[in-house]
């Protein structure tokens, strides 16, 4: 899209009409992808897609869709921001800890509680970030390319970065991602988390 | 909440980005042959998503309306929501008995104005200005 251009942006009716198209290999494509953001999240697949869905049909305060961007990724996009939100909402959630009222306490003085984890909440965390990776990781075992493309994604190297990291051309690194998506859909076909002990 | 539940997320999403982006690029063909081979039939998943899309349509609808309520309520309500006093509201009510501009007969119970009890001396006051007649001020400051 040329900078200078105006954004044009869908009304709700127009989305609507969109969606009302959709052949079968979109809504695979959108029920596919609401399966991985529903990842280790407290809400459905089809929950997740039916929020995407509500928040741009929503006109006073919903998703914003321009013109030249696909439906369906769009609401791809709104499905990862969704996941993504919900799940740092939860990790923002406080914590109450009712405070004890001590005899010799002071007016005005005020029980500070460490929020800090402690060493073995730190020890749970780590262990339980170890066994998703673990699970992640243990369909490739017998392919070390693949395994290692799964431990990059998880670190966060980029697709260019990857490549190189596995010495793989195109094809042949567009091929294992295939075949890392094929394997953890068979191992997890509901939702990949959930499954996770 | 820890920076490893943090880390977690993060490693989660980036791994569902790339297969989700993988999903999304996928030729019809490649992604209606995998859904077939894991899930079951395309077709009779379309079905099922559509009538999930018209759901959420009227849910979504459902929302507006109640938002539009909301919003006509909330105009409506100051006009109501004024304090009234309840001595201007009876002689209000008593000289709009006998005025000649009220060209209905009224009802008996607000002919009987001094039998009402307060709250529905106020309750016949209200409608009687939801109806157009003018508040006890506006007659006071003379503007009617």
């Amino acid at each position: 899209m040329d900078l200078g251009q105006a954004v044009v942006i869908r009304s709700c009716s127009e989305i609507a009409d969109a969606i009302r198209t959709f052949t079968p290999a979109d809504w695979v494509r959108l029920k596919l992808t609401a399966k991985k953001y529903a990842f280790r999240r407290n809400f459905s697949p089809d929950d997740l897609l039916q929020e995407a869905m509500r928040r741009a049909l929503e006109e006073k305060d919903g998703r914003k869709c321009p013109t030249h961007i696909d439906v369906v990724k769009f609401l791809a996009e709104a499905m990862r921001s969704i996941a993504d939100g919900e799940a740092e909402k939860v990790e923002n959630q406080m914590t109450f800890i009712p405070v004890a009222n001590h005899s010799g306490q002071q007016d005005g003085e005020i029980d500070l509680v460490d929020s800090r984890p402690n060493p073995e909440e730190t020890f749970d965390a780590k262990q339980n970030e170890a066994t998703i990776t673990k699970a992640l990781c243990a369909p490739f075992d017998d392919d070390p390319q693949a395994r290692e493309i799964v431990e990059g994604i998880l670190a966060g190297f980029n697709g260019e970065e990857l490549r190189k990291l596995t010495s793989l051309d195109k094809t042949a690194y567009d091929s294992k991602r295939k075949l890392i998506r094929r394997r953890i859909d068979k191992i997890y076909p509901k939702d990949l988390s959930h499954d996770i002990k | 909440m820890t920076s490893s539940d943090n880390n977690e997320r993060k490693a989660l999403t980036r791994l569902a980005d790339a297969l989700a982006d993988d999903i999304l690029n996928a030729s019809d063909e490649e992604i209606l042959a995998e859904f077939r081979e894991n899930y079951g039939d395309p077709n009779r998943h379309a079905i099922d998503m559509r009538a999930l899309f018209e759901k959420t349509v009227i849910a979504a609808n459902k929302g507006r309306l109640a938002a539009a309520r909301a919003g006509a309520a909330a105009i409506r309500r100051p006009a109501s929501s004024t304090p009234v006093d309840i001595a201007e509201a009876r002689k209000r009510l008593r000289s709009l008995r006998s005025s000649s501009s009220v060209s209905q007969p009224m009802t008996l119970a607000a002919r009987n104005e001094s039998e009402l009890s307060d709250a529905d001396v106020l309750s016949m006051y209200e409608n009687m200005l939801e109806l157009g007649a003018p508040p006890a001020d506006d007659i006071k400051d003379g503007k009617v």
